[in-house]
């Protein structure tokens, strides 16, 4: 088998805080083949985000990756110098944030944002040739009258049209890989089918283009990926096909994951959440992360910590009941 | 399909002129301001040939004498005459020379030098920013006034000279100013997003934090212009800015304070002028923001 495209080893994000160091990415290994679409699913603050940004290693200091490999297409990108992580960053690997309006700047018009991918990777290329490509990259993205949408301000743009130029400036170059941190949750749910269309059908236009989603909405994830990852207090704790994840789940959270997710098919009281709070990632609780929100929870819960263990093939989970 | 307004983006293309002019035309305070500004330059232009009298050409019988509209007046002196017997209408259009061109010269400076100080200091934090910041602390802790002192005092008197000294004392504010918008900015998505799109640092800086600190610094700027008209006056009245008979009109106005009670007149003429400079220079500077920042079209 070939190299996958990204591989990542053991990763370790930590941010300095002044109750102590807090772990937001807490050794996770995890693997991404050519084209392949991944959700990357979990609670708010489960360090799913982080994981992302330390993969563009945009973490914010004080923030820190500490340990840990990431080797995307070949070359590893924690051993990279700062102006070749720059020259990748755009070009090879590419982003797109939760709030679109907060993503562009408000003083320069969408033409000059999504023209400085081109600028900063192609120097020599001519203002004419620059304008025809991004227009072309509009019209791709599905802006009406795309050249003369060219010079408007973000203000003048809906959400989904704003959503739709980030998407542009992310896919111009092409990348190799998109992380894409919760693309449609800033989105009213009519535009967020519209914006998830649009990601499949660049992608499966695009040879080469894989996708992390990460999602704190499992429906989204299920719909669009191929393989989802579920992350619990900076942990992998299941890594699975997105259908034998939604048709099977094997940990305990993700079954809570699942449970809790609204249904209109079926006649319920209440909403069901997963009880308790999410861990603490400054003194995570020993053993098993997830064990005092766990029902099924036994002794070896509370001293060891589980490790991702093949279950079979394709299908890794962290839990002691699958031993 | 969400349906989206195009009205403005169908309208035939127009020249940055054409659209600078439409909208001046449309904005009165923009226009009033506008024509201020170019009917202060023109008298700054033409003095020669609009001054009725030599602005330094001391007249025994003009000493003290009131303006055209007081008791005693006459219209030969509008203005009136000064403590020397100097035409102050004359005075008032030469000056304009001087405060006008050390105004722009200054802040301008100190524009520039603060802003980019300041966003380099937000924007890189950690050791840079206590480097510049301590220097800005520093030069704070003192009285403007004594900073400048020390600087005309080592180099010698002159109009360059007190043109770098309040450059020096001025550009702190712009710094303070803009490393506290940069702040702010620099941890908003969209830098991060420009990072993720392999922007480099410089241009970050210059074509993402600048232009949206742009409005804030020049409404510093248009502020700036009238206090610089004084304190080159103060620095004038110490005899180390402008050095007579050359008036200009903050040293007009500082000879006028200690006969203000019985000869007002004497710091009338060049108080006008510093007010309407900079109410000019100020609604200018509105219009300005007004038009051309595009956050304040959203309504």
């Amino acid at each position: 088998m070939s190299e996958p495209l990204l591989s990542i080893e053991n990763l370790v994000t930590r941010f300095p805080t002044k109750r102590g160091r807090l772990t937001a990415v807490d050794g996770v290994s995890l693997t991404l083949e050519r084209r392949e679409t991944l959700g990357l699913v979990g609670e708010s603050g489960s360090g799913k985000s982080v994981l992302g940004l330390s993969v563009m290693r945009l973490v914010q200091p004080p923030g820190k990756i500490e340990s840990g490999t990431i080797r995307f297409a070949g070359t590893s990108l924690l051993d990279l110098g700062a102006d070749e992580m720059r020259k990748l960053r755009g070009q090879r690997l590419a982003m797109i944030f939760q709030d679109p309006t907060a993503t562009l700047n408000p003083v320069l018009t969408i033409g000059e944002q999504i023209g400085e991918v081109l600028r900063w990777h192609l120097p020599s290329i001519r203002p004419a040739e620059l304008r025809e490509r991004v227009v072309e990259m509009l019209d791709r993205v599905g802006i009406p009258n795309a050249s003369q949408r060219f010079g408007d301000y973000p203000h003048e743009f809906s959400g989904g049209m704003q959503q739709r130029v980030i998407i542009a400036a992310a896919l111009i170059l092409n990348p190799a890989l998109v992380i894409a941190d919760e693309p449609t949750t800033a989105l009213d749910v009519t535009v967020q089918a519209q914006i998830l269309d649009l990601l499949r059908r660049l992608k499966d236009g695009e040879p080469e283009t894989a996708i992390i989603l990460v999602s704190h909405d499992l429906g989204v994830v299920g719909e669009m990926c191929e393989r989802i990852a579920v992350m619990y207090a900076g942990n992998l704790v299941e890594v699975a096909a997105a259908d034998d994840i939604l048709d099977d789940p094997k940990h305990p959270y993700t079954v809570g994951l699942i449970a809790s997710i609204p249904r209109l098919d079926r006649e319920v009281g209440a909403l069901n959440p997963i009880p308790g709070r999410l861990a603490d990632p400054v003194s995570p609780p020993p053993g098993c992360k997830f064990h005092p929100r766990c029902i099924h929870a036994f002794d070896r819960c509370r001293v060891e910590r589980p490790v991702l263990k093949m279950l079979s093939p394709g299908r890794q989970v962290a839990c002691h009941l699958h031993d | 399909m969400t349906t989206i307004e195009t009205t403005e983006s169908l309208d035939p293309p127009v020249s940055a002129a054409q659209r600078f002019l439409s909208e001046l035309i449309r904005s009165p305070k923009g226009l009033t301001g506008f024509v201020l500004i170019v009917l202060v330059l023109l008298v700054a232009l033409l003095a020669p040939l609009l001054a009725p009298h030599d602005p330094a050409q001391q007249v025994l019988g003009a000493r003290f004498q009131p303006p055209a509209f007081a008791e005693d007046g006459e219209w030969s002196r509008v203005l009136g005459g000064d403590n020397l017997g100097r035409d102050i209408f004359s005075r008032v259009l030469y000056g304009s020379q001087t405060s006008i061109m050390v105004a722009l010269l200054v802040v301008f400076n100190a524009m520039i030098t603060g802003s980019i100080l300041g966003a380099i200091s937000g924007y890189f934090g950690g050791i840079v920013d206590a480097a510049i910041m301590r220097v800005a602390d520093f030069q704070l802790s003192f009285p403007f006034i004594l900073v400048a002192l020390l600087l005309l005092a080592i180099v010698g008197p002159g109009f360059w000279t007190m043109v770098f000294a309040l450059s020096v004392a001025l550009w702190v504010s712009f710094a303070r100013l803009v490393r506290g918008e940069t702040l702010k900015i620099r941890e908003l998505e969209y830098i991060q997003a420009a990072k993720s799109i392999g922007v480099g640092h410089a241009a970050i800086i210059f074509g993402h934090v600048i232009p949206n600190v742009l409005p804030t610094i020049i409404v510093l700027a248009t502020l700036d212009i009238a206090a610089v008209v004084l304190y080159e006056a103060a620095i004038s009245f110490l005899g180390l800015g402008t050095q007579p008979p050359t008036p200009s009109w903050g040293m007009m106005i500082s000879e006028g304070r200690n006969y203000l009670y019985e000869n007002y007149w004497m710091a009338l003429g060049p108080g006008i002028a510093i007010m309407t400079t900079s109410i000019a220079i100020n609604l200018f500077g509105d219009f300005l923001r007004d038009t051309y920042d595009p956050r304040q079209e959203r309504l």
